[in-house]
């Protein structure tokens, strides 16, 4: 299968969010923020699917486009395309930082009372509210 | 006979009744387009997770995941869609007589529903019946239906994994077009595998065997098909904002209509008593000069 996409040097890259596709470029190379880590995809590479967490995504390393985004996966398909699959994402320059931070402050305090009730769906809320408030400080640098 | 007074009062406050409806209807049609551009919009992000969650459970076989399993139905779950405000005809008492007909027949063997609400309108009615309702949420706009879905599929998705509940359905308002929506149940959990490996069937897909799964098969599923329960729960959501637009545009419609019929009635009605008022004028004049002539 590699080698069928040997010769391409280029990366088709799809961001899809419920929202909407919103980034559908040719990149040199994606960092995207995987569920075993940080890593970067450069062009040529295997079929693959691997889950994303919240984090950071970066998509190509000259002209660079920073997102936040939130969980979802990423997808190589045979031919070489990637298929970026995320809950939520906001380029960078739209993150508002300081609502983040309040976001991030409400949620941990809610967390921090959480006490012996049952870890039920609504726990699992909070837990999505802090990560996806992380990934927008990350995307800024304002950790 | 009311006086010519009352009925110029009664014509002005109607067609005061008429510019609001027409100035609704505007928005409700203004709103409706976007709510459609919004279902339009989220139809890439529906079929590739659709597809994703195929290819994974053909891979990893579907008794492989708890949100799979297929359990014997005591509790049942429903979310409920409603919306906040009325002034659209039968929208929400389409999705409450739908609720109940659905929890006596097809869930009559089920020992208990309970309902997940949202929307004010469906609190109100199903709170007055007593029913069991789990939570209410306000009904979510555009803006904050993907939040909202969220939030209600990690609650469903807990009370599943759980055993709270072994079913769960949502009930809402399908939007066909401006002038007809109808009310759908759908099955949400346990994700029904069949709907989603149907639609991989149809596509080309590549053997599925030549990708490399990180972390692993397992893994992604527990990741991947709570955000295909979201988006189902996102569609549902959408679809009911739509429709609730549209219903509310027809309702506006009709009402700018019967305004109208009503202000040529009274129109009607004013232009009458002032003739007999003027004509009563006349035969007392006429009748004043015979006197005299006398």
């Amino acid at each position: 299968m590699a080698s069928a996409s040997g010769l391409s040097t280029i990366l088709s890259v799809n961001v899809v969010t419920p929202k909407g596709v919103i980034a559908h470029t040719e990149a040199d190379s994606v960092q995207a923020p995987g569920e075993l880590g940080e890593f970067e995809m450069m062009p040529g590479h295997i079929p693959m699917l691997t889950a994303l967490r919240p984090g950071v995504l970066t998509i190509g390393t000259k002209a660079r486009a920073r997102y936040a985004v939130s969980s979802g996966y990423l997808r190589v398909d045979p031919t070489g395309a990637v298929e970026i699959l995320v809950e939520q994402a906001l380029p960078a320059k739209e993150i508002d930082a300081a609502a983040a931070k309040k976001d991030l402050a409400t949620a941990e305090a809610e967390l921090a009372k959480w006490g012996d009730k049952p870890m039920d769906g609504d726990y699992v809320n909070l837990q999505q509210r802090v990560g996806w408030a992380h990934a927008r400080l990350d995307a800024v640098g304002a950790h | 006979m009311p006086s010519l007074k009352a009925i110029r009062t009664r014509i002005t406050s109607v067609k005061n009744t008429r510019k609001i409806t027409k100035a609704m209807q505007l928005v409700s049609t203004a709103k409706l387009k976007r709510a459609q551009g919004a279902l339009i919009a989220a139809r890439p992000y529906t079929q590739a997770i659709t597809e994703v969650v195929a290819q994974l459970s053909a891979v990893a076989g579907t008794d492989s995941h708890p949100l799979f399993e297929e359990r014997t139905l005591q509790k049942a779950g429903i979310v409920v869609m409603t919306s906040d405000r009325g002034q659209a005809g039968a929208f929400n008492a389409n999705v409450t007589k739908a609720v109940e007909r659905y929890a006596a027949n097809e869930l009559s063997g089920a020992s208990e529903v309970s309902l997940r609400i949202i929307g004010r309108k469906g609190n109100q009615y199903f709170s007055r019946r007593r029913a069991t309702i789990t939570s209410f949420d306000g009904a979510p706009t555009g803006a904050t239906a993907l939040d909202s879905a969220r939030e209600t599929a990690n609650r469903v998705i807990a009370d599943f994994k759980a055993g709270k509940v072994d079913r769960v359905f949502v009930v809402y308002n399908e939007f066909k077009n401006a002038g007809s929506q109808s009310v759908k149940v759908k099955q949400i959990l346990p994700v029904m595998p069949e709907q989603t490996t149907a639609i991989v069937k149809k596509g080309d897909e590549p053997d599925n065997a030549d990708y490399i799964y990180e972390p692993g098969k397992q893994e992604l599923l527990d990741r991947l098909v709570p955000l295909y329960v979201q988006i189902m729960l996102y569609r549902a959501a959408l679809e009911s904002i739509t429709s609730f637009f549209a219903a509310q545009m027809t309702a506006m419609q009709n009402a700018t209509k019967n305004a109208g019929d009503m202000i040529a009635a009274l129109t009607l009605q004013f232009n009458r008593a002032r003739q007999a008022s003027i004509t009563k004028e006349l035969a007392e004049i006429v009748g004043g000069a015979e006197a005299l002539k006398g």
